[in-house]
């Protein structure tokens, strides 16, 4: 590292002095992409002597227009391949390591780059130690028949794990744990570690590795966050309480009631011959009210004593266990109807603005 | 006979529709004071109710009825009695039902045919007990309208009755004690009093559809 801060300085040295000769940027080159794109198109013409400039200005501290990481990227990578081609083989390698370091996905391509620039990258590949990950643009997927892929990638053999856990990493799924060598493509179904659907919220891809050549280390991470689409599911149905549900024992006082009742019934009786009866069509008869007065007195004792007896109430037993078991149907058909809509569920995964450091 | 009021409740089974059979045994103390002194007369009779209930609110019930009275004194004669009516049961609350009707009663002597049309407007309240199928009733109908051939309207006429039902199942067995009693203003005949004291027994059965 710290030679590579001194071939830094000295390329910053060497930007200074470009950008003197070159004098102030002029209004039609000054943005960082603009510079890019001429910078390219002198290295194609293999005007590296031209192209070198420019691309060193835009690595420059003293560049004033803000770079973006692919532009820096960009710029370390035909800079380290310019450098090749005018045989600083050193500081080419230099820039590729800063290449790789800011973006572990740095790769040339070899159709368009030289046998030895891309010697010079595979050293650099060796010397630095990166992880780094990649998840594709916002997904919507079915996970009982679709998979999300991620891209991890490190720039030599190394020992390696991804995760992906909630940020409140109580639950998660280990991806990958084994060694690996360059670019690896992980697919993830959705489901955790206990094989449920992972809940909705935000989810890192944590990736940790361990360089095989250098035993040194390197971590990133990736965030994104998950929800869920599905239809909306129904709420279940309370317990059966209160007034819900019929008293299963009768008070003391019931057996009371049905004396009182049984009486009142004899009484309405007698009071009907006695009371009701027309007085002037002679004598009354006390057998037919007697009849009913004696059958509605009997009732209501025997009533009381029944009742004094057997409190419970085995109808209205009945009737709360029938009443349960039909609120338990429902619920468990409620049940029936929201796990089939969650099984329906779809993933929607998009990248998060939140980014590790 | 005379009770007009009785099983008030066969509408309230469950079912949306309902259909309960009865039959009725009754035995009956009629007394009537014509101004020449007081007619003693007793009796029995059998009769049968079907009972046509629309989910637990309203029911309809026909009856028919006959027996025969035997004098019970110097001057009675005896006489056959029929009867068929119709009345409408509305449930209005679980104990209280209200009842209107119309009945049409026959007393027939060797002397003569005297025919009754009577309408009654009451309610019946029921008294269930704890146990599951037993009430206590007790009802009572003012009759707004009484034709008799022969007679001026009443100034009193009523009916009221007291009784037990007892059901379990389908089946459903009642004892009742009424009487309806009239009275009639002196015009140009003497004043009329008339009673018909009845114990009646109904065994029923109902056939839900």
């Amino acid at each position: 590292m710290r030679r590579l801060g001194a071939a830094l300085a000295l390329g910053a040295v060497c930007v200074r002095l470009a950008v003197a000769q070159a004098g102030a940027p002029d209004s039609t080159a000054d943005s960082t992409a603009q510079l890019l794109r001429q910078a390219r198109e002198r290295y194609e013409q293999v005007d590296i002597e031209r192209a070198l400039p420019l691309l060193q200005r835009v690595v420059s501290p003293d560049w004033p227009f803000s770079v973006t990481r692919a532009q820096r990227v960009d710029a370390y990578t035909y800079l380290a391949a310019s450098l090749v081609l005018v045989g600083a083989a050193d500081s080419a390698a230099r820039y590729f390591r800063a290449a790789l370091e800011n973006d572990p996905f740095t790769d040339l391509d070899p159709r368009r780059f030289t046998p030895g620039q891309l010697a010079v990258f595979r050293d650099a590949r060796r010397l630095t130690f990166a992880v780094g990950a990649r998840l594709v643009g916002a997904v919507r997927l079915d996970p009982r028949t679709e998979r999300v892929t991620f891209t991890v990638v490190t720039t030599h053999l190394a020992t390696l794990r991804v995760d992906v856990r909630s940020t409140d990493a109580s639950v998660g799924r280990t991806l990958f744990q084994g060694e690996s060598d360059g670019l690896r493509e992980l697919a993830w179904n959705g489901l955790l570690a206990d094989d449920r659907l992972a809940p909705p919220g935000r989810y890192a891809l944590l990736v940790d590795g361990r360089s095989r050549l250098a035993g040194r280390v390197d971590s990133t991470r990736v965030y994104f966050d998950l929800r869920h689409e599905l239809p909306a599911l129904e709420d279940t149905l309370p317990d059966l309480r209160g007034r819900q549900l019929l008293p299963e024992h009768y008070p003391p006082s019931a057996a009371t009631r049905d004396l009182v009742k049984g009486l009142g019934v004899a009484a309405g009786a007698a009071l009907i011959s006695g009371t009701l009866v027309d007085g002037r069509l002679g004598s009354r008869s006390a057998a037919l009210p007697a009849t009913v007065a004696a059958t509605a007195t009997l009732t209501g004792v025997i009533a009381f004593v029944w009742r004094r007896h057997h409190p419970n109430a085995p109808g209205n037993v009945a009737v709360n266990a029938r009443r349960r078991q039909e609120r338990q149907a429902a619920n468990e058909a409620i049940r029936r109807r929201n796990a089939e809509r969650i099984a329906q569920t779809i993933l929607l995964i998009a990248p998060a603005s939140g980014v590790a450091p | 006979m005379c009770v007009p009021l009785a099983l008030g409740a066969n509408a309230r089974a469950a079912a949306q529709w309902t259909v309960r059979a009865t039959g009725v045994a009754v035995v009956m103390r009629h007394r009537v004071d014509a101004g020449y002194g007081i007619e003693p007369s007793s009796g029995a009779g059998v009769g049968a109710e079907l009972v046509v209930g629309n989910g637990d609110r309203l029911a309809v019930r026909l009856l028919a009825q006959t027996g025969s009275l035997d004098a019970d004194g110097p001057g009675a004669v005896d006489r056959d009695v029929a009867e068929v009516g119709a009345e409408l049961d509305v449930v209005v609350l679980p104990w209280l039902t209200a009842q209107a009707g119309v009945r049409r009663r026959t007393y027939s002597t060797v002397l003569a045919r005297q025919r009754w049309t009577t309408l009654h407007v009451g309610a019946e309240l029921r008294l269930p007990f704890t146990e599951t199928g037993v009430s206590g009733i007790v009802s009572g109908a003012v009759l707004p309208g009484v034709w008799v051939n022969g007679l001026d309207q009443p100034d009193l006429a009523f009916a009221v009755a007291s009784g037990m039902e007892y059901r379990r199942g389908r089946a459903s067995v009642a004892v009742l004690y009424g009487v309806e009693r009239y009275r009639f203003p002196a015009g140009a005949r003497p004043s009329r009093r008339e009673q018909m004291a009845a114990l009646a027994l109904k065994v029923g059965w109902s056939v839900t559809r």
